[in-house]
C-alpha cells in the first residue's frame, strides 16, 4: 500500500457517516484531522521501514493523541471488522465484534462512566510480524470521583495498517472494584 | 541477531515448562531478575532476584495447587529487540478444589541471553478470588 493510499484510507474512514456520530463522543477535535494527516504522512513516507515499524509508529501516534484525550487516529486505525476481547470474567469481559459494537457496547459506555475523555499513557510497543503489543497505564477518574488508573497490555493484530483484533489484559480486579457494569 | 536468539530462549524455556521441565525456564532468569505481577492483589508486587522469584513466587504458587507444579501452555511469542512478549494460559487446580486457569501476557526483557525483567499481566480478579495469599 502506498503512502497516499494509506492516508486516503484513514481519512476516508474518518469521514464516513457511520463513524461521524462517534467523533464528538470520543473527544475528537476538529484539528485532529490535520494532526492525523501529518502523522500518517510522516509514517507512510518513510519507505525504508518495514510493516512492523509502520504498525508500531501508527499505534504510537494514535496513543500519543489518546493520552491527550483525542481518539481520532485510534479510531481511524480500527478496521470495520475489528474484534476486541477483554480477558477475565468481569461484566466488561467479552469479545466485542465489529467497530460499531466496540463503539456502542464498550467505548461509549466506558466513556460515560469517566470524568472526561478516556486517556492512557502507553510506554512500550513490541512489534513482531503483524502484531504490536502495547503496555499502558490509564489516566482516568470516574464520574463518581474514583481514580481509574488501570494497567493494560493490548495485543493488536494488524493488517495493511489497520487493527483487526485487540486482546486486552488488564487489572480486572480494578475493573470490578471501580467500574459499574455496562448497560446491556 | 539478539532478537531471534531471545525468542528462541524464551520459546524453548516455555516449551520445556509445558512438558513439566522447569530447568530451562529457571536457567533463563538472570540472578538479579525483577518479576512484577501487575495489579493490587496479594500477589501483585515486584520480586527481586532469581532466588526470590523461584522461592517466594513460584514456590508459594505451587504450594497452593493440588499438584506441586505450575501448568502453563503458550499460544504466541512476539520478539522485538530486547523484548519477548508471550501469551499463555494456566491449567491448574487449587488445593481447595477450584480451577485456576488464568490468562497471561508476559513481557520478558533480556540482556546477554538472560531475562532481566518480567512484567506479568493476568486476570487479577481471578487471582483474588481463587488464590490464597502468599506466606511472604
Amino acid at each position: 500500500m502506498t503512502t497516499d493510499q494509506t492516508r486516503r484510507d484513514v481519512l476516508g474512514v474518518l469521514a464516513t457517516s457511520a463513524l461521524a456520530p462517534l467523533l464528538p463522543i470520543a473527544g475528537i477535535h476538529a484539528q485532529s484531522t490535520e494532526d492525523l494527516k501529518v502523522r500518517e504522512a510522516a509514517v507512510g513516507a518513510n519507505a525504508a521501514i518495514g510493516d512492523r515499524d509502520k504498525n508500531k509508529e501508527l499505534l504510537r501516534a494514535a496513543f500519543e493523541a489518546v493520552e491527550k484525550g483525542d481518539a481520532a487516529l485510534y479510531w481511524a486505525l480500527l478496521a470495520d471488522d475489528v474484534t476486541f476481547s477483554i480477558t477475565g470474567t468481569t461484566s466488561w469481559s467479552r469479545t466485542f465484534v465489529g467497530k460499531t459494537e466496540v463503539r456502542d457496547k464498550l467505548l461509549v459506555p466506558l466513556r460515560n462512566q469517566l470524568d472526561g475523555a478516556n486517556r492512557c499513557s502507553a510506554k512500550r510497543f513490541i512489534g513482531a510480524g503483524n502484531v504490536v503489543v502495547v503496555e499502558a497505564r490509564g489516566l482516568n477518574r470516574t464520574k463518581a470521583g474514583q481514580a481509574y488508573e488501570n494497567r493494560y497490555c493490548w495485543v493488536f493484530g494488524m493488517e495493511a495498517g489497520r487493527v483487526h483484533s485487540i486482546k486486552e489484559y488488564a487489572d480486572t480486579q480494578l475493573v470490578r472494584k471501580v467500574l459499574s457494569p455496562p448497560p446491556i | 541477531m539478539a532478537e531471534a536468539e531471545n525468542r528462541k530462549i524464551v520459546e524453548q524455556a516455555h516449551a520445556a515448562l509445558a512438558l513439566g521441565q522447569t530447568r530451562p525456564y529457571h536457567d533463563m532468569l538472570a540472578d538479579n531478575v525483577k518479576w512484577t505481577v501487575m495489579g493490587s492483589t496479594a500477589w501483585s508486587k515486584t520480586w527481586v532476584g532469581r532466588n526470590s522469584v523461584l522461592t517466594d513466587l513460584f514456590g508459594e504458587l505451587r504450594s497452593q495447587f493440588v499438584e506441586d507444579a505450575i501448568h502453563i501452555t503458550t499460544q504466541a511469542y512476539y520478539a522485538d529487540g530486547d523484548f519477548v512478549a508471550v501469551e499463555g494460559k494456566g491449567h491448574n487446580r487449587t488445593k481447595a478444589g477450584l480451577a485456576y486457569e488464568n490468562e497471561y501476557c508476559w513481557i520478558y526483557e533480556l540482556s546477554s541471553g538472560k531475562v532481566t525483567e518480567v512484567v506479568e499481566y493476568s486476570d487479577t480478579d481471578l487471582i483474588s478470588r481463587v488464590l490464597g495469599s502468599p506466606r511472604r
